[in-house]
């Protein structure tokens, strides 16, 4: 009973970066965008979020930073793509750089100021709690859902709320449409270039959040490279999950399943190495699109194609 | 301009983290270039950058987005530690062991290539999602294989910068009058050269152009698309892995820490010589004298070197923004390349 508790818990909290990544990712993709630099959103975001919450004390703030922080980055991805019309990949890797190159040396440059001021080096931040405390005593759910914080509880109730808009909604038709045949779309009077950037600031901004989950919940640290190719596998839980929100929060979970496999076995003492365990999480994710991809993969006909 | 520009925000980003611009700017001149020892290690990295940059060039060439570099030269580099320390015999004479670990390590590299280009012709898993998952898997394994004493390592488990054990001196590429250029930095040059003719002026370069420019209408002239990909895979992967092997001779051991990124570095050094083999060789030393002299920066100015990513990244976006473009979308853009479908 312990275990499943602990490992449901365990399974919403890291996969509560996944979804929210991989969500934000599947609106820009269905609008026919590929984003590469997510990984640099994260990244963005985590840093964003860790100053803002560390500086102001407090985490919601420092989210709201992250989410800020996360728009602007998709808003820059949006210019390169829909403005200078340049390839999609090499605009999304080029941002990575430059978010690696930020984040790492302005960190650097606050933990240097800040070993002047005082001789503590470790910068820490304020984190999320549970959001409602008062339930987490129940079983099972108790732990598993109420001792989760505000991010992953906003990463659940967006997979149905996106649904509804993506495949119910007039808006989720018109995003659909610029995705799979935007000078049709444009035609019928949707302007292309504006859906896709606003579904950019969406995936930037949930890119974002995803980040400041990392150093404003699930530690209350920056590191260099603490995204550790989270984005990444977020891009390929979107591919195993077709496109849709239901698939790609499925996949989310089953990647997520592979990280606590991996703390497991690390905390358990199974007699694999511990660096053999890293693998598991990017080596499933590479036998799961092997294994699941057909011809008929939902891909919108226009991903990665400037316009 | 672009350099004044990116000059202008390197001065800014390292008065914000305390330094002294005009110190670092010494700091980053005497890395670069400002000894014969210096120039020895900008040169070295220059001809490993160089063969991951064309690994990346003949990919994108392609019209293959293969990022995996970075993995293919882990793989390299790992193959050819591995041969090297448990295979040579000890005496073994560098005639022998060099060319055989060079091309251990060209071939670990495009094994490793390959596996992207065969999941991407049989299941259709796109190469940028497979590679980049193989690049974090070569990292690990580097680590696993040189850091947990498992078949390469020597000495001192669970450091912070674990090394193999060193390979036979007859073996290493050693530098010439004690600096770190070395011999194998020549093979850079009839790479490239055969490269460009191979590209410009075989059949098989107009095939490997013309998949990349358009593969339906390649494929429509009875070009074998497929096999051209794989191909391409195949060789850019030995060439990735060749310079793994390289920098793994040239240091005599396998280090987790010698050559951070290289393989992500050389598609900044392919976008600036734009795509064109010859182009590489200049970009790439562009590209090793930046990274000598932020080593340099971070040594005796305190600058980050992350600040060497900043850079990269901001060179390619600004060559995007001057309009270079990667070849199917070079003469094929907006409605037209809609009406070219997805092949």
């Amino acid at each position: 009973m312990e275990f499943t508790e602990e490992f449901l818990a365990a399974l919403l909290r890291i996969g509560t970066p996944l979804l929210l990544a991989a969500l934000g990712e599947l609106v820009l993709e269905r609008s026919g965008v590929l984003n590469i630099g997510i990984e640099g959103v994260l990244l963005i975001g985590a840093f964003a979020g860790f100053v803002a919450g560390w500086a102001s004390g407090s985490p919601l703030l420092g989210a709201v930073a992250a989410l800020l922080a996360g728009a602007a980055w998709g808003a820059l991805l949006a210019f390169m793509v829909l403005r200078i019309k340049a390839d999609q990949m090499v605009s999304g890797m080029a941002l990575n750089l430059v978010a690696y190159g930020i984040a790492g040396t302005a960190y650097q440059a606050i933990q240097n100021q800040q070993v002047r001021v005082s001789a503590t080096a470790a910068l820490k931040a304020p984190t999320f709690g549970a959001l409602v405390p008062a339930l987490s005593g129940l079983p099972v759910i108790g732990p598993a859902l109420f001792s989760q914080s505000l991010l992953t509880w906003a990463a659940l109730a967006l997979v149905p709320a996106l649904w509804f808009y993506l495949e119910r909604s007039e808006r989720g038709l018109e995003l659909r449409a610029v995705g799979e045949h935007p000078a049709a779309a444009e035609a019928s009077g949707v302007n292309v270039v504006v859906c896709r950037f606003k579904a950019a600031l969406v995936a930037g901004a949930l890119g974002g959040l995803a980040g400041a989950f990392l150093t404003l919940s699930q530690t209350a640290f920056f590191t260099d490279r603490c995204t550790g190719g989270r984005g990444f596998v977020a891009l390929a839980a979107v591919v195993l999950g077709r496109y849709t929100p239901l698939g790609t929060a499925a996949a989310c979970l089953f990647f997520s399943a592979a990280f606590v496999a991996r703390d497991r076995g690390q905390a358990a003492g199974w007699s694999i190495h511990p660096e053999l365990l890293d693998m598991l999480p990017y080596a499933l994710t590479l036998l799961a699109l092997t294994v699941a991809l057909r011809s008929r993969t939902g891909a919108p006909a226009a991903l990665g194609k400037p316009y | 301009m672009l350099v004044l520009g990116l000059a202008v925000l390197v001065a800014l980003t390292v008065k914000l983290c305390g330094a002294e611009p005009r110190e670092a700017l010494a700091a980053l001149v005497r890395g670069a270039g400002g000894s014969a020892e210096a120039w020895g290690v900008t040169l070295a990295r220059t001809a490993v950058l160089a063969l991951s940059g064309l690994a990346i060039a003949l990919s994108f060439r392609a019209g293959l987005f293969n990022i995996g570099a970075e993995g293919q030269f882990l793989l390299g580099a790992l193959a050819a530690a591995a041969l090297g320390t448990k295979v040579l015999p000890e005496g073994v004479p560098g005639l022998v062991g060099v060319p055989v670990l060079l091309l251990a390590g060209a071939a670990g590299g495009a094994v490793w290539s390959l596996l992207a280009g065969l999941l991407r012709e049989w299941r259709g898993i796109s190469e940028v999602i497979s590679t980049l998952m193989l690049n974090l898997l070569a990292a690990i394994l580097v680590k696993y294989l040189v850091g947990y004493k498992v078949f390469l390592q020597d000495s001192a488990p669970f450091s912070n910068e674990p090394q193999s054990a060193y390979l036979p001196d007859g073996a290493q590429l050693t530098g010439w009058g004690g600096t770190a250029l070395h011999t194998g930095v020549l093979l850079i040059f009839p790479a490239a050269a055969l490269l460009y003719v191979l590209l410009h002026h075989t059949r098989a370069g107009l095939a490997l152009r013309a998949t990349g420019l358009n593969a339906s209408a390649a494929r429509a002239c009875g070009i074998p698309v497929v096999r051209v990909r794989l191909q391409v895979f195949f060789f850019a992967g030995a060439l990735a892995g060749l310079g793994g092997a390289m920098a793994t001779l040239a240091d005599g051991r396998l280090g987790t820490v010698l050559y951070p990124e290289y393989g992500y570095m050389a598609i900044a050094v392919a976008l600036l010589a734009n795509l064109n083999p010859l182009g590489v060789l200049p970009a790439a030393l562009f590209f090793a004298l930046l990274e000598s002299g932020a080593k340099a920066m971070e040594r005796d100015a305190a600058v980050p070197s992350q600040v060497v990513f900043l850079v990269q990244g901001l060179v390619i976006l600004s060559l995007l923004m001057r309009g270079v473009r990667l070849p199917g979308q070079r003469h094929a853009t907006g409605a037209a390349a809609e009406a070219g479908g997805k092949s």
